[in-house]
C-alpha cells in the first residue's frame, strides 16, 4: 500500500501541467476526446489543432463547435489529459443568449437579404456550401471588434482561394441596417478588397437572422452595440459552429472552417 | 461642490459604478450622420469665419451655439454639414475637435470625472485630434483663416494634442494668447471661463480654485454687454452653482430657458439651481418643459439613449417629492421604470444611471419621503429589480414599512426583522457580485433601520439616538443631485419625534431637514397640538 502511495505521489510530481486556451473544434463522446485549436502553450507547444481527451465525460457536455475553452494539460509519463475543461468568457458583450438561438445542428432558418450590389441572398443559396456569417456595422469606431472581424473575413478570403464562392462563402450582416444601405456596403466592401461573388455583406431585415444566430444588437447613446458571434453553416445547411467575440485568433476560425470543409468534402 | 454633474456626482458612488454622468448627453461613439437641419430653439450665436458660402456659416454658427448647450452628437452634426458646404474652411473642423470627445464641458465635472474615472480616452477622441489637425492643416493655406481663427484653433489643437500632458491647461493657455491679442472676443472669454471653473467645495461654499472666482467675474462682467447669448446664462448657472450666492443664477436660469428652447439640456439645467435653492416648482418645470422635449429628440433618433432623459426625469420625480406632489412624482417614476435596459446594462450586476434604476430610485423615493408603507408591502409600484443594489433598497424600504405600521399597531415587527436580514443577504450579494465594498448611502440606510426598528419595539429613546447618528451620517454623505439617499433622516427623525410627543425634537429635526433642502414640504415645522400626526 505504501509503494503503490508512493509511485502515485512520484508520477504526480513528474506529470506537468499547462495552461490551455483554445477553441472547440469538434467533439467525440465515443472517445471521451476534443479536437481544439488551441493558442501557443508557452514552454510546450505552438499554436496547431490537437485532439485532446478529457478528464470526465460530462466535461464535453457543455462544450460545442466554436466554444472557447481553458483546462489544464496535464502531461504524465504515458498519457496526457484535459483536465478542468470550463467555457471562457469571449464575447465582447457579457450579455444573455437571445431566445432564439439555434442549437447546434438545427437547420438555417430562411433569410432574404441584400447585398452590397443589390442582389438578394437567401439561406438556399448556401446550399452545398460551408458558410462563415459574423455581424458587423461600418461606423464601428472600436478598431478591436467590426474592423478586427472583417480583418479576420479578408484573411479567410486570401486563405481559402481556391475554395472560395465554390464551397465556401463569407457572409458579413450588418446590426446597423439603417445606415448600412447597399451602397454603403459596396463602399466597405471595397475597402477589404472583398470578392462580391464569395464575401457578401447583407442589409434589410437583418433582426430574424441575428436572433437565430444568437447575434444581440441594440442601439443608444450614440452607440451600437453587440456581441459579435460568428457561425459556420454546414453544407447541409445547419448550424455547424458558433465562435462568440472578435479576440480569437484567425487560424482558430481558419481552423474550424478547414473541419467542416473536410468533414463533408464534395 | 454642488455639482451639476447631477445624478452621480457622488465620488464614492462613481468610483463604485465607473459610469459616466447623464448630466450632459455622453460623448457619441459614432460619428453623426447628415444631412443636418438648421433648428429653431436653439440659441443664437454668431462667430464669424472665412467662408464664402453663407450656407456653411449658418451651420458653423448653430454648431457653436450647439456646442454652448453641451449637445456635442448635434453640434458635431452642424460642423460636419458646415464643412461638407466649404471644405476648404478650417473653422467647422475647429467644431469638430472642440465637441467631438464630448468633454465640452465644465472643468469641475472634468476635474471629478478624471479623479473618479481616472484620465480616460473615449473611442470619439480619435474623431476630435483628427479635426484638430485638420483644421491646423486647412488654416496654414493662404487666406483661409484670420490670425484670430488661427489661435482658436491652436487652443483646441492644444487641447487635442495626445503628448499634451495638461490638455485642459493647454487649452486655457491658448484662450489667454488670443485674449492678449484680442481683448474683446466674447466667444473667447465664454471659453475661457467654462475652462476655468473649478467649483466649490462643500460645506463651506468656498472656490476650489482661483479660477472658479475668475470665471465668475469673467460672467458678471459679460451678462450686461451679451445678454442674449445663451452661453452666459448657460455659464452662470454652472460657475455660481455650489456657491453661496447660486441665487444670483436665478436671472439667468429664467433667461437661457427663454433663449434655447429646443435643447433639453438648457431646459433641463435651471432646474438644478432652483432646487438647490428651494424653489422646487420651477425646479419641476424645468425638468418637466426637458421631459417634453427630450421625448421628442428621443423619438427621432435611435441612437439618442435614455440616459439623460433617465436623470432629467429622476429629478424631475425629486422635485415633485420635495414639493410635496406624490401623484406626479408617482407618474414620472413609473415612466422610467417603463424603459427596459439594453442587453449589456441587464448583463451588468450593479446600475444606477439607467433610465429603469433612476426609475427605481424615484419610486423608492417619493413612497418613503410620503411614507407610504401599504403601497410598499403592496410590492407593485416598488418592483423586484433584480439587482443587490435595489433588492436591499427595496427590502430596507419594505422593513421600514412593517417597523412603521408595528409602530402604529398595524404591523408586524418580526417581518421588520425578516425584511432587515434580507437587506444584509443583499448587501453581501452586492459585494460578491460587484467586489466592491457595499454604498456609503446602502450603509446610512443600515444605521437608520436600525433605529425604526427601536421605535417598533417602542424605545423610543434609544430610537431617537441612533436615528440622529443616521441623519449625521447621512449628511456627510458625497453630495449629488438629485440625492441618493431616499430622503433626508431628519425628516424620520421629525416624524417619530412628533408621533412621540417630543415637538421640540421635532422642530430641530426639520430645521435640519430644511437646511439640507430648503422648502422641503415634509419638513413640517408649525407647531401642532402634541400627539397630532404631520398631515402630508
Amino acid at each position: 500500500m505504501r509503494v503503490c502511495l508512493l509511485i502515485l505521489a512520484a508520477s504526480c510530481v513528474l506529470a506537468k501541467s499547462y495552461s490551455v486556451d483554445a477553441i472547440v473544434l469538434a467533439l467525440d463522446p465515443a472517445t471521451q476526446t476534443m479536437l481544439v485549436s488551441h493558442r501557443p502553450i508557452p514552454r510546450y507547444m505552438p499554436a496547431m489543432v490537437m485532439p485532446f481527451r478529457v478528464e470526465h465525460l460530462h466535461d464535453l457536455d457543455a462544450l460545442y463547435p466554436g466554444a472557447r475553452v481553458q483546462f489544464d494539460l496535464v502531461i504524465a509519463n504515458r498519457h496526457s489529459l484535459a483536465r478542468n475543461v470550463r467555457k471562457s468568457a469571449g464575447a465582447d458583450a457579457d450579455i444573455a443568449a437571445s431566445r432564439d438561438q439555434l442549437p447546434i445542428g438545427a437547420a438555417l432558418p430562411n433569410f432574404q437579404l441584400t447585398d452590397q450590389l443589390g442582389r438578394t441572398v437567401e439561406a438556399a443559396d448556401l446550399r452545398g456550401k460551408v458558410a462563415a456569417i459574423d455581424f458587423i456595422y461600418t461606423r464601428c469606431p472600436l478598431p478591436d471588434v467590426c474592423p478586427r472581424l472583417s480583418a479576420n473575413f479578408a484573411t479567410l478570403q486570401r486563405r481559402f482561394r481556391d475554395q472560395l464562392g465554390r464551397d465556401l462563402i463569407l457572409l458579413s450582416v450588418t446590426v446597423d441596417p439603417d445606415y448600412d444601405t447597399p451602397a454603403v456596403l459596396a463602399g466597405y466592401a471595397k475597402r477589404w478588397a472583398a470578392d462580391p461573388s464569395a464575401w457578401r455583406f447583407l442589409s434589410g431585415d437583418v433582426a430574424p437572422l441575428a436572433a437565430a444566430l444568437g447575434e444581440v444588437y441594440w442601439t443608444g447613446e450614440g452607440s451600437i452595440g453587440h456581441n459579435s458571434t460568428t457561425s459556420i453553416i454546414g453544407r447541409n445547411g445547419r448550424l455547424a459552429a458558433v465562435v462568440e467575440g472578435s479576440n480569437y485568433r484567425i487560424d482558430q476560425l481558419a481552423h474550424l472552417i478547414a473541419n467542416e470543409l473536410e468533414k463533408n468534402p464534395k | 461642490m454642488k455639482s451639476a454633474l447631477i445624478l452621480v456626482a457622488a465620488l464614492p458612488l462613481l468610483a463604485q459604478q465607473k459610469a459616466a454622468d447623464n448630466c450632459a448627453p455622453p460623448p457619441s461613439a459614432l460619428a453623426p450622420t447628415l444631412p443636418a437641419q438648421l433648428l429653431p430653439g436653439m440659441g443664437v450665436v454668431h462667430l464669424p469665419m472665412t467662408t464664402a458660402s453663407p450656407e456653411a456659416q449658418k451651420f458653423f454658427d448653430q454648431g457653436v451655439a450647439q456646442m454652448h448647450s453641451f449637445w456635442a452628437r448635434e453640434a458635431e452634426r452642424s460642423f460636419l454639414q458646415a464643412a461638407a458646404l466649404d471644405p476648404s474652411a478650417p473653422m467647422p473642423y475647429w467644431g469638430i475637435a472642440m465637441v467631438a470627445a464630448g468633454d465640452w464641458r465644465p472643468r469641475f465635472q472634468i476635474d471629478l470625472l478624471e479623479r473618479v474615472q481616472g484620465k480616460r480616452v473615449p473611442p470619439a477622441t480619435s474623431r476630435a485630434r483628427a479635426a484638430a489637425q485638420r483644421a491646423v492643416d486647412l488654416a496654414q493655406v493662404p487666406g483661409k483663416a484670420t490670425g484670430l481663427e488661427k489661435l482658436y484653433i491652436a487652443a483646441v489643437a492644444a487641447r487635442r494634442d495626445p503628448n499634451a500632458k495638461e490638455p485642459e491647461e493647454g487649452f486655457v493657455k491658448g484662450m489667454r494668447t488670443l485674449l492678449a491679442a484680442y481683448p474683446d472676443e466674447v466667444e473667447a472669454q465664454l471659453d475661457l471661463a467654462l475652462m476655468i471653473m473649478r467649483g466649490f467645495s462643500l460645506p463651506d461654499k468656498k472656490p476650489i480654485a482661483p479660477g472658479s472666482t475668475e470665471a465668475v467675474a469673467i460672467l458678471r462682467a459679460l451678462l450686461p454687454k451679451i445678454p442674449d447669448h445663451p452661453a452666459v446664462h448657460h455659464y452662470v448657472i454652472h460657475g455660481f452653482e455650489g456657491a453661496a450666492f447660486a441665487k444670483d443664477a436665478w436671472p439667468s436660469c429664467e433667461k437661457y430657458a427663454q433663449l434655447v428652447t429646443n435643447i433639453p439640456h438648457a431646459l433641463h439645467m435651471p432646474g438644478h439651481i432652483y432646487s438647490q435653492t428651494g424653489r422646487w416648482a420651477d425646479a419641476a418645470k424645468a425638468f418637466s418643459d426637458a421631459a417634453v422635449s427630450e421625448r421628442r429628440w428621443m423619438s427621432q433618433d435611435k441612437l439618442y439613449g435614455s440616459g439623460h432623459h433617465g436623470h432629467n426625469v429622476h429629478y424631475l420625480a425629486t422635485a415633485y417629492s420635495f414639493e410635496g406632489r406624490y401623484d406626479d412624482a408617482i407618474q414620472a417614476a413609473k415612466e422610467l421604470l417603463a424603459y427596459p435596459e439594453n442587453p449589456a446594462q441587464t448583463a451588468q450586476p450593479d446600475a444606477m444611471t439607467t433610465a429603469r434604476a433612476q426609475g427605481f430610485f424615484a419610486m423608492l423615493r417619493t413612497l418613503v419621503q410620503f411614507e407610504k408603507w401599504d403601497a410598499i408591502l403592496a410590492g407593485d409600484l416598488l418592483p423586484e429589480f433584480g439587482k443587490p443594489r435595489q433588492d436591499a433598497w427595496r427590502h430596507w424600504a419594505r422593513a421600514l414599512a412593517y417597523a412603521n405600521l408595528s409602530y402604529a399597531n398595524q404591523g408586524n415587527p418580526a417581518n421588520a426583522k425578516k425584511e432587515s436580514r434580507l437587506f444584509e443577504q443583499s448587501m453581501i450579494d452586492f459585494g460578491a457580485r460587484t467586489h466592491l465594498p457595499g454604498p456609503p448611502e446602502l450603509q446610512v440606510a443600515r444605521q437608520e433601520l436600525a433605529g425604526h426598528l427601536e421605535l417598533a419595539g417602542g424605545h423610543t429613546a434609544r430610537a431617537l439616538k441612533l436615528l440622529e447618528t443616521a441623519s449625521k451620517a447621512e449628511r456627510r454623505l458625497t453630495y449629488t443631485e438629485p440625492p441618493y439617499y431616499p430622503r433626508p433622516v431628519a425628516e424620520a427623525i421629525g416624524h417619530a419625534a412628533e408621533k412621540n410627543n417630543k415637538p421640540a425634537v421635532a422642530a430641530r429635526a426639520f430645521r435640519t431637514a430644511l437646511e439640507q433642502y430648503p422648502a422641503d414640504s415634509h419638513a413640517v415645522t408649525e407647531p401642532r397640538p402634541l400627539g397630532s400626526v404631520a398631515v402630508r
